[in-house]
């Protein structure tokens, strides 16, 4: 197949488009399937995040534990819900009809944005749980029971490598994209 | 603010255009028909900014390959175990040259298929420029090798 031909098929297409289109696509929607997708997973999110934030103070003896690991327990858990309403934001945020190379650049800075408070808030709440949860063991600081630390240390550190691997991949593809169309030939 | 029947008539006239980006960018059925709708979502969002100053075609063509190439979600496979045997599929009617056309264009890394995209549509380098935010004369260095990748998956032989 030549270039020519190639051209004229691809235009052919403009004209049996509609054919090509099962009925239900010649509805318009105002949403998309995937975004439809993090609605529900934001709705389940969020419930679990807020049952969570109404039990943890009587289910885990908050009454016994230090205000501060509380307070911030609870702080942490409102940060997760908002940011999740914010991931919900980006996923829906107008894409915009600037050149391409704009707008892919445009999209990775909100990416990189997202990614890093989300890893951060992630880590944050996590320790923050791990600190609530052991505010009230007995004799923490012995020589002893300093395994725990060692071993919430290190749960930390794998959950922030895998959640920085995720971004990672999620933005290579973008990065590719957007490295090709910068280099001058 | 422009109407909703205006826009949803210039959607119907470019829908082609819908068509081929998802094909181009998605593998399966089901992710071109998902693209074509977020494709439609975001044009709808974009188009209050659209004022006319270019052909619609080309501002669509912009949204689109925006979208496409924007995504970041990495597509699940939905797994569903129907009770009965599903019918055998319909005879495909398609141009056998389309289907090939659009498989050596999947071949290609995304950046080189969006340009191929809008060569085909027979855009002026001025024009795939001002699509993708490149100069013309890169555009046309980077076209050459697109197209010469492209022949030579069309025609391995030659």
């Amino acid at each position: 197949m030549n270039l020519e031909s190639a051209k004229h098929t691809w235009q052919q297409i403009n004209t049996d488009a509609t054919a090509q289109l099962p009925p239900d696509q010649l509805q318009v929607r105002w949403s998309h399937p995937a975004l439809d997708g993090l609605r529900r997973q934001l709705v389940f999110e969020g419930a679990c995040w807020i049952i969570f934030l109404a039990v943890f103070y009587t289910g885990l003896d908050g009454d016994q534990r230090p205000i501060g690991w509380t307070v911030a327990l609870a702080l942490g858990l409102l940060l997760l819900i908002a940011h999740a309403v914010a991931g919900y934001r980006l996923a829906a945020r107008p894409i915009g009809a600037e050149p391409v190379r704009e707008a892919i650049s445009r999209q990775i800075g909100a990416i990189r944005s997202y990614s890093r408070v989300s890893i951060i808030l992630r880590t944050l709440t996590l320790l923050i749980l791990f600190g609530f949860l052991l505010s009230n063991v007995p004799d923490l600081w012995q020589w002893s029971r300093f395994w725990v630390a060692g071993a919430i240390l290190a749960f930390t550190a794998i959950t922030l490598f895998v959640q920085f691997r995720f971004w990672r991949s999620r933005m290579r593809k973008l990065k590719d994209t957007l490295h090709a169309l910068d280099v001058e030939e | 603010m422009q109407s909703e029947a205006t826009f949803l008539h210039h959607l119907r006239q470019h829908r082609g255009i819908l068509v081929k980006v998802s094909r181009i960018y998605a593998d399966r059925t089901e992710d071109r028909l998902d693209l074509q709708q977020e494709i439609t979502y975001q044009l709808w969002k974009a188009y209050p900014s659209y004022r006319g100053d270019s052909a619609f075609s080309t501002w669509l063509y912009r949204v689109a390959l925006n979208t496409a190439l924007g995504r970041f979600r990495r597509r699940t496979l939905r797994l569903f175990y129907p009770t009965t045997l599903p019918e055998p599929p319909a005879p495909n009617n398609e141009d056998p040259a389309l289907e090939r056309l659009f498989t050596a264009i999947r071949q290609l890394p995304r950046s080189d298929r969006a340009l191929l995209a809008l060569y085909l549509e027979d855009l002026s380098l001025k024009e795939i420029g001002e699509v993708l935010g490149i100069t013309a004369n890169n555009a046309g260095v980077k076209l050459h090798r697109a197209r010469t990748k492209l022949k030579s998956i069309l025609n391995p032989s030659s």
